[in-house]
């Protein structure tokens, strides 16, 4: 129970990473992505690739690419690839505008989980990559629950000021101003391409140090937890929360994570929790989008 | 010499599909002039102002800003470059407080990048205070009925055409284009944006605006560019450009 209790908050640590670097992107700059489990999932495979290398490999001779470095530069890596996977995808679809926007994002999310899945001399593919070192941090072995627990809250201690700072910040003062009107935004010299992308690349390198964190946590990794379905679940939190201030993605991230756990405890069957979960989770949102647009706790409707 | 304009616009073309709304304007501002743009609905006024600012590319001709071309260039570099507008629909952002609508023209704020931002988080709290007063001195001058602590939809729509006002103002922009500027107001409020324009070129702020209001244009402007169908049917003085019978008629149908 104890047990079950730590990994609760480790998830909770996790994805509230990576509901804030969406709340920075979406909350502030008002872009929809369907594309952050991509940066995720490039920075939960950076980080692996990094890590699981070295003369003792289980995998000699059938990834492309591997090394054998210490946890804190594979984190630093996972970032570094998360960043400029959004620079990338950025570039394109900040060409578009609206709906042509959204489609671009969920075009690349896409694409990176087909090329996760079938290039398997990158990551193995459907096979996923096992065996993931658990985190050694400057001699400090991080082996048990708890340490973990330590471990995700001290990243969150890191990152989240950072990411406060900027929504603060006059950059996250001029990205509302382009939510609310970007012709108006650019009039007083304010250049929606680049706040924009630099919105991205941030929530980009973010959301690679979550992915590193989700790897060396469960130590096996594959793409199905890196598609779709999961950037849809990182919209929800911030459209369940709210967005575009402090209080609402951690709302989110706390009863999306709870909920299906509080629906276990409501004594469902195993056969049938996981299906009414996603039931309820559709009828939360759209119950939501009805009476509550700007989420329970949010400052700005995504509509 | 001070009479090198500041701003030429040559042969401008526009069209939509096949309506051409411009169709080969040239204007020049002179510095430090009121310059007023006045034609029946449709004559392409805010066609061409978009024209000039860059949110509508033009098919052919060329805007140079103090000599320097600057057609086809992103609307916030040519921003950058000293050229503040007022849409003819406003556009203050409604959900920012006043003082934020404010903060955003000021210095190197707008478009400051997440790098800078970071970079000065630790001076924030020291900056910050100076900054507000500063805002607040501007939405003072613009005369915005306080508090400015509110999401600016709760001000009335003259305020919200002050606030616009005060943005530019904050902005130290040195050449204006003003849509419309007392459409929509009181008198009493036509009086206080003339007296704000007076101040304006008092500081040698070149201003050109859009008007239906003629009384105003005759006030505050000393030339203006007559519009019809996407042509410059006359230009001039504005008293003779008013006066004239064939353009009252197509003004104002006398
Ligand atoms: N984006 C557009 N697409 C197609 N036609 C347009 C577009 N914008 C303007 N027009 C047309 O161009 C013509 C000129 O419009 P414009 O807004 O420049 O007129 P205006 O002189 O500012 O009029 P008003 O005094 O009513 O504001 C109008 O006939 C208008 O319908
Ligand atoms: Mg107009």
């Amino acid at each position: 129970m104890e047990a079950y209790l730590l990994h609760l908050l480790i998830m909770i640590g996790i994805y509230s990473i990576l509901s804030y670097s969406m709340n920075l992107v979406t909350g502030f700059g008002g872009l929809l992505i369907f594309c952050l489990a991509g940066f995720y999932g490039i920075g939960a495979y950076a980080h692996t690739l990094l890590q699981v290398g070295g003369p003792e490999s289980q995998f000699i001779g059938e990834l492309l690419f591997s090394a054998a470095l210490p946890f804190p530069v594979a984190l630093l890596g996972a970032a570094a690839a998360g960043g400029l996977a959004a620079l990338l995808i950025g570039s394109v679809a900040l060409r578009f505008r609206g709906d042509f926007f959204v489609f671009t994002t969920l075009g690349f999310q896409m694409i990176v989980f087909v090329v996760l899945y079938n290039w398997t001399d990158l990551g193995r593919g459907a096979f996923g990559i096992y065996g993931i070192p658990r985190p050694d941090v400057f001699g400090w072995e991080v082996r048990e629950l708890w340490e973990y627990v330590v471990l995700v809250g001290a990243l969150n201690a890191l990152i989240l000021p950072v990411l406060f700072l900027l929504y603060r910040s006059p950059f996250g003062l001029s990205l509302k101003a382009l939510r609310e009107n970007e012709r108006a935004a650019e009039s007083l010299g304010i250049s929606a391409f680049r706040q924009h992308l630099s919105a991205l690349v941030v929530a980009g390198a973010c959301s690679g140090i979550a992915g590193g964190l989700f790897a060396s946590y469960v130590t096996y990794i594959d793409p199905t937890s890196f598609g779709l379905k999961e950037s849809i679940f990182i919209v929800s939190l911030l459209l369940l929360g709210g967005s575009g201030n402090i209080r609402g993605p951690i709302l989110g991230v706390v009863v999306m994570i709870l909920l299906p756990e509080a629906l276990r405890f409501a004594g469902l069957p195993d056969s049938i929790a996981p299906n009414m979960r996603e039931i309820i989770y559709g009828f939360t949102l759209v119950i939501l989008m009805y009476w509550r647009p700007k989420g329970l706790a949010g400052d700005f409707a995504l509509r | 010499m001070m009479n090198e304009p500041i701003l030429t616009i040559e042969n401008l073309d526009k069209r939509f599909g096949d309506v051409a709304v411009l169709r080969g304007v040239s204007a020049s501002l002179l510095p430090g002039t009121v310059t007023a743009f006045v034609g029946p609905n449709g004559a392409g006024k805010t066609t061409l102002f978009h024209a000039i600012t860059g949110d509508l590319v033009p098919d052919g001709g060329a805007v140079m800003l103090r000599g320097n071309p600057i057609t086809r260039m992103a609307p916030w570099k040519i921003a950058r470059k000293g050229l503040g507008k007022m849409f003819q629909d406003v556009r203050i952002f409604e959900n920012l407080t006043a003082i934020e609508n404010v903060l955003l023209a000021l210095h190197d704020h707008p478009g400051q990048s997440a790098w800078a931002s970071l970079a000065e988080a630790p001076f924030r709290r020291r900056l910050e205070p100076g900054l507000v007063r500063e805002a607040k001195s501007w939405l003072e001058k613009a005369g915005v009925e306080p508090p400015y602590d509110r999401p600016a939809e709760l001000l009335s729509f003259g305020n919200k055409k002050l606030l616009a006002l005060a943005r530019l103002m904050a902005g130290k922009f040195d050449l204006l284009l003003l849509d419309e500027p007392t459409a929509g107001l009181s008198p009493i409020m036509v009086n206080r944006i003339t007296e704000l324009i007076r101040q304006l070129t008092d500081q040698g702020i070149t201003i050109a605006l859009i008007e239906h209001n003629f009384s105003f244009v005759a006030d505050v402007a000393e030339r203006a560019y007559l519009l019809q169908e996407g042509q410059i049917h006359d230009y001039g003085p504005t008293a003779e450009v008013l006066a004239k019978e064939e353009n009252r008629e197509m003004l104002i149908g006398l």
